[in-house]
């Protein structure tokens, strides 16, 4: 089924490539093949759109409980901002650095200030590369150019950028070979010559490792295929390992009583960055060399550890967003030790963010398209705790619905749905939370896939839906949530759906639906409120409610001879419907 | 053989030895020199020890003594008829005499002249000069060969004079040149004349050493103040009499010629030095030399100079562009130079940034280099135009705002296009006044009409005056090069004139008749004739460009503009014949499978909406067109029908290819709707009810659009 629902998107996405322009076509195969560690790994910048907005004639009124939940994907979503380590925005200062550094490297000696200079210099040419991949490839394009616009940045120049930062931090790296065994004693792989610091544009209080640099330029190769990238997988995981040794060596400094040793003890704040920086870099690189699927204890071992020591920081320098990292910190023990489907959830998470309203240079559904098959892997990565993966499913369905695309909530993400549903049901009474979770996530999207069909006229198999939205009505109406709008919303589409067909039995149908529409916040008040006494006053102050009532009230006009038609006497309705009558003769 | 005439030589040179003479002829020189009245004579005293103290320590080693064999006279007369003792040893005997001469006029108090004449003409035959000036190869080749090996002579007779270590033919030729420098009264044509005709144009024989520059810089002595003079008359003469050729006869234009080459030449030496610790330049020249240089070669390679002259007709016609083309392309070698030097170990991207006092910013390079090509002169062309490709080519490759590349792209093509640096002048430079007026285009609508009188005679009739000026001179180039553009009645004959050039030219004539078309509103009709009027006006110039190039999308949307505008007017004048017979053509460019016109404009510019709304009201006004009327709207309706269902597509909101009511923010839906309204109304006014005429779908889709932006509607 999964497969079918991949064919049905592929289809999908190739008749919309058809449609748009050739050159179109060209950038976003480009864009695939070169942009990963834009839209995986920086931050993308949100800009409002203010062209060409149109007037929403529909405001939508705003469910106090979806807001809850949106507040909660955000927080997951949550990019940090672009790393204080990574200002490539201001290529001005970038040029005019490498301006400066190529005068002086010629006339100064061989020494410790040429070192230092060469470091400055990689590590200026790297983020020049960045600033010109992300022009060229980034998610949000300056107004003045449009879709057409081929932006003159070639790859070879890109290229060129990353070969230069290669060349002058080469001379800093070790040869590889060298320290194959030093691996596995583990103890002696961060030797003390590798521990080659500078200091990060001047900043005395800053210092970068050259390995830290080197992990994230082959990344970088990597993942976007530059040049020769036979040893990058090997080196990246190297690089990596010295990286963390050198950021577990600060880590130590840092909660050493006195520090004393005259070595470099960052502020928790540089340290909190330099940490976080690390895990982009550190996931992205997992990622894109493709982890193989058996486990390394020790890989899960830091991961955690990792999590542990930033939100250890973040509670320490008082940074916001706080419930981020302890979000991941608990997500790290739900598959056992398991950590490796986090890569894949953090780096598909950022698509939430993307997805919003942004000035795009691809259309949404490519967008969606990429972080889908990151989900996807995510998923297929929880090993031990499988009902989890309805977790990521629900996220995935969330974040397609804020797509808006009929099309994909009908053809993929219902199949998503369905999974995730299906997953809870072999596991009785496991987890319950779980699984209440998949079914108001299935209702959410049931709501909808009908809502939106009714509106807009495409609803011609809308009783497909029925069975489902039968069997997801009761655990809608419940005391504490608000969830019974998604029962209305969906039983009325139903209703108006039937009433449009011809024959007795579309008709009683109709009839039926139009009356579990009306019957659901009555419902909703009778629990909250209390069957007795006139807790069903209170009908009229739900938000929405009212427009249920009047359509049964239109419908039981319509189908006077339907069964359902008859006054109904449940949750004190009649009551309601007498006082909205009088309320209107007045 | 060879070995057996150099011991005679060495016999004579070892008889007769001479020490204390050429310690006399060194300070001769220098006294010589000293004694001179005019500032050439100042030899800058570093180089002048420098070389006395070489030579002597020469002089030291050899210990030899020598004498002069021949007397001067005699020498002059044997030298031509005389067999040489050996047929391939070259004659060297009038080396030492030429050096006695030479001596000899130094220590004269007063040269006499008939040495002199002896002196000039002896070295003449054996250098090879010429009668006329022109200078015999084979014989300054000789001289040269005697030279070397005289030189390389341990046992060499006496010479009386040394340049250097090595005698040469540089050093023969500038005391040539001297001599003539010192009697310039009378030796000037003499100077000239070999200069202009023998040394200069072969100068790839002499070796660029002091000397040489120095003989550069005696001919700028000699006849920089006649040629100035000779301008300056020709010039009054032109004011004058403009049709009379002025007395500034070939000699002339050749020393003008070798003037401005000689002049950066200098330069070009003057910028080698500039940036190092000893400066060849200032070793050669003393510093009132340099002085009066400077001025010299900053008049003869500016670039206004040759501008100035080039504003008469005559000296346009008769001086070889050449000679200007050599001034530019020095010009740009220096700048160029002079970024690569302070630039040199940087990447080309850092070229065009800001550091401090070397500034170099692309704009003024750019409009220097424009500039140039006023001149309209083709080897001038050649060389802007090849320095200014490379320049845009490394913006386009290597500038730090994508912004900036991008608008260094555009130049870049329309410079690839042009054929000449003129027209690419010409083109460029009415890209400005085209710019205010589609400033002007903007907001025309929002000024009164009383401003809008204003403006127009005050601003718009200029800038259109000086855009059309302009391209008016891009097209008459253009027609020379590649035929003439002609109009047959409605066809127009195609030429390969590059799209780019046809659309300025209907923007510049479409934003005048724009603007003019605002000015007069209702009594347009009275005022001015339409576009259709006029046989060459901005819709054949756009429908030119159209049809060159129908992938580029500017070309699609000023076509619908000229559209528009015209539609306007002939409407505004009642002209249904006229609108009948455009709107097929217009239909025809949109229906046609290779020109779909319209097809990549976005829907917020596609025009067609308000051209099918002219064409429609206007077709209403009268009985017999009034279907036609119904069959412009409906076109108009499937315009925004296809809009809106793209749009629909692309957000997922469609099945089995019907689109459904989209609730979004997207200005499709605006225009569907209007455009629904519209045919509904034309559709009323011709008793027609709109659900006969569309299909259910359509009516629905409608409806249901509406309902979603009714806040009180159902359920919503």
């Amino acid at each position: 089924m999964m497969r079918c629902t991949a064919k049905k998107l592929f289809f999908i996405l190739f008749f919309v490539c058809l449609v748009t322009s050739w050159a179109h076509a060209d950038y976003v195969d480009d864009f695939k093949k070169r942009a990963r560690s834009i839209y995986l790994l920086h931050s993308v910048k949100f800009t409002a759109r203010t062209k060409n907005v149109r007037e929403a004639a529909d405001k939508r009124k705003t469910k106090s409980h979806i807001l809850a939940e949106n507040a909660h994907l955000g927080m997951l979503s949550y990019i940090p901002s672009q790393s204080i380590f990574l200002p490539f925005d201001d290529i001005q200062t970038i040029v005019s650095r490498i301006e400066m550094l190529t005068k002086q490297i010629e006339i100064t000696k061989e020494g410790e200030t040429a070192q230092r200079m060469k470091f400055d210099m990689a590590y200026e040419y790297f983020l020049l590369y960045l600033h010109y991949l992300n022009e060229k490839y980034g998610l949000t394009r300056s107004s003045e150019l449009s879709m057409f616009d081929d932006i003159p940045v070639t790859d070879k120049e890109l290229e060129q950028y990353l070969a230069l930062s290669e060349y002058y931090l080469k001379s800093f790296l070790s040869e590889p070979s060298q320290t194959e065994e030093v691996f596995v004693q583990g103890k002696d792989l961060f030797k003390i010559t590798d521990d080659v610091s500078f200091p990060f544009r001047d900043n005395k209080n800053v210092y970068i490792n050259v390995y830290f640099l080197a992990m994230m330029l082959e990344s970088e190769k990597l993942s976007a295929n530059w040049s020769d990238i036979s040893m990058s997988g090997e080196q990246s995981i190297q690089y990596d390992k010295k990286t963390w040794n050198w950021l577990n060596n600060l880590w130590k400094r840092h909660f050493r009583a006195s520090p004393g040793t005259g070595a470099y003890t960052p502020e928790p704040k540089t340290l909190f960055n330099l940490y976080e920086l690390y895990l982009r870099y550190h996931f992205f690189g997992r990622y894109i060399r493709g982890l193989s699927d058996d486990n390394d204890p020790l890989l899960d071992a830091q991961t955690q550890t990792l999590f542990n020591r930033l939100y250890t920081l973040q509670k320490e320098a008082r940074l916001p967003q706080i419930t981020f990292y302890k979000h991941y910190l608990d997500e790290a023990k739900k598959d056992l030790n398991n950590t490796s489907f986090l890569v894949n959830l953090y780096l598909a998470r950022r698509g939430f963010f993307a997805a919003q309203d942004l000035n795009f240079s691809i259309p949404k559904y490519e967008l969606f398209e990429l972080y889908h098959k990151l989900y996807d892997t995510a998923a297929s990565q929880i090993k031990y705790n499988i009902p989890y993966r309805s977790i990521i499913y629900n996220e995935l369905i969330l974040y397609g619905i804020g797509i808006d695309n009929l099309r994909l909530m009908e053809d993929v993400l219902y199949e998503y749905g369905l999974l995730s549903m299906r997953l809870q049901e072999s596991e009785d009474g496991s987890d319950n939370k779980i699984k209440n979770s998949s079914r108001l996530t299935m209702a959410y999207l049931l709501a909808n896939i009908l809502d939106k069909k009714r509106r807009s006229g495409l609803d011609q198999n809308s009783d497909e839906y029925r069975d489902i939205a039968e069997t997801l009505t009761p655990i809608l109406i419940t005391k504490g949530t608000e969830y019974w709008e998604y029962a209305s919303v969906i039983h009325s589409a139903l209703a108006m759906f039937y009433s449009r067909k011809e024959g007795a039995y579309n008709e009683s149908l109709a009839m039926y639906h139009a009356k579990r529409a009306f019957m659901a916040p009555c419902e909703k008040v009778a629990l909250t409120f209390g069957k007795e006494g006139s807790g069903w006053a209170k009908f009229h102050q739900l938000p929405g409610a009212e427009s249920y009532l009047k359509l049964f009230l239109e419908f039981q006009k319509k189908y006077q001879t339907s069964p359902d038609a008859v006054m109904p006497r449940e949750f004190n309705s009649n009551l309601i419907i007498k006082n909205y009558q009088s309320g209107i003769k007045k | 053989m060879t070995f057996r005439s150099v011991l005679i030589v060495l016999f004579f040179c070892i008889a007769f030895s001479l020490p204390s003479f050429q310690a006399t002829a060194l300070t001769k020189l220098k006294d010589g020199e000293q004694a001179w009245e005019k500032p050439p004579a100042e030899e800058t005293a570093p180089s002048g020890q420098k070389q006395n103290s070489r030579n002597s320590r020469k002089t030291n080693t050899k210990k030899k003594s020598y004498s002069n064999k021949k007397p001067g006279p005699k020498l002059l007369k044997l030298e031509p008829e005389e067999p040489q003792p050996a047929n391939d040893a070259p004659s060297l005997e009038w080396i030492p005499e030429v050096g006695k001469l030479y001596n000899t006029l130094y220590s004269q108090e007063k040269m006499s002249q008939k040495d002199l004449e002896t002196f000039l003409t002896g070295l003449e035959a054996n250098i090879g000069i010429n009668k006329d000036g022109s200078l015999d190869l084979g014989k300054a080749r000789q001289a040269q060969a005697a030279l070397n090996f005289y030189s390389e002579d341990p046992e060499k007779p006496f010479s009386d004079i040394y340049f250097d270590d090595k005698l040469n033919l540089t050093g023969y030729n500038y005391i040539y040149f001297e001599m003539c420098v010192l009697n310039r009264d009378k030796q000037a044509n003499r100077f000239k004349s070999y200069f202009e005709h023998g040394f200069y144009p072969n100068k790839s024989l002499f070796i660029k050493e002091e000397y040489y520059y120095k003989v550069l810089y005696y001919y700028l002595l000699i006849t920089q103040d006649g040629l100035i003079n000779k301008i300056t008359h020709a010039i009054d003469q032109l004011n004058k009499t403009p049709d009379k050729a002025p007395a500034f006869s070939t000699d002339d234009i050749l020393t003008f010629d070798s003037l401005v080459k000689v002049c950066s030449e200098l330069d070009d030496l003057r910028i080698k030095g500039d940036k190092s610790h000893e400066s060849p330049y200032e070793k050669i020249f003393s510093a009132e030399e340099r002085t009066w240089l400077d001025d010299s070669i900053s008049y003869f390679t500016d670039i206004e100079t040759h501008i100035a002259l080039f504003s008469y007709d005559w000296f346009k016609a008769n001086i070889p562009l050449s000679i200007s083309a050599q001034v530019i392309s020095h010009d740009i070698r220096e700048s160029w130079i002079d970024q690569t030097i302070s630039h040199r170990a940087l990447l080309p991207l850092m070229l065009f940034t800001n550091q401090g006092d070397l500034q170099f910013s692309v704009d003024k390079l750019f409009s220097e280099s424009l500039n140039k090509l006023k001149l309209d002169n083709r080897e001038v062309d050649v060389v802007v135009m090849a320095t200014l490709k490379t320049w845009l080519q490394k913006q386009v490759e290597h500038g730090i705002k994508v912004e900036d590349r991008l608008k260094y792209k555009d130049i870049l093509d329309e410079l690839n296009v042009c054929p000449s640096g003129w027209i690419f002048y010409n083109l460029y430079s009415c890209k400005k006044p085209l710019e205010e007026m589609k400033e002007f285009a903007q907001k025309w609508d929002s000024y009164s009409s009383q401003k809008k009188k204003e403006l127009y005679n005050d601003k718009i009739v200029y800038l259109y005056a000086d855009a059309s000026d302009k391209i008016n001179v891009v097209f008459s180039d253009l027609e020379k090069l590649f035929g003439k553009v002609q109009v047959f009645g409605r066809e127009q004959k195609s030429t390969s004139i590059n799209h780019i050039f046809h659309r300025y030219k209907g923007e510049i004539g479409y934003y005048f008749e724009y603007l003019q078309f605002g000015l007069y509103e209702n009594e347009l009709a009275s005022h001015r004739f339409s576009l259709a009027n006029s046989r060459k006006n901005c819709l054949f110039d756009f429908k030119a460009a159209f049809v060159k190039a129908n992938d580029v999308m500017i070309n699609h949307k000023n076509l619908l503009s000229a559209y528009t505008l015209l539609f306007k007017e002939l409407a505004s004048q009642g002209k249904i014949s006229e609108i009948q017979k455009y709107e097929s053509e217009l239909e025809t460019f949109i229906n046609s499978p290779t020109y779909r016109l319209g097809s990549l404009v976005d829907h917020t510019e596609d025009d067609r909406y308000e051209i099918y709304r002219i064409i429609a009201n206007t077709y209403l006004s009268n009985k017999r067109l009034q279907t036609r009327a119904l069959n412009v709207a409906e076109r108009s309706y499937q315009l925004a029908r296809s809009y809106y269902s793209e749009a629909a597509r692309s957000a997922g909101y469609i099945y089995n290819d019907v689109p459904g009511a989209l609730n979004n923010n997207c200005t499709e839906i605006d225009d569907f709707e209007r455009q629904y309204e519209f045919y509904q109304e034309i559709a009323l006014k011709l008793g027609k009810k709109i659900w006969l005429l569309l299909p259910n779908e359509d009516i629905q889709l409608y409806n249901r659009l509406l309902n979603l932006r009714n806040p009180e509607g159902f359920l919503l």
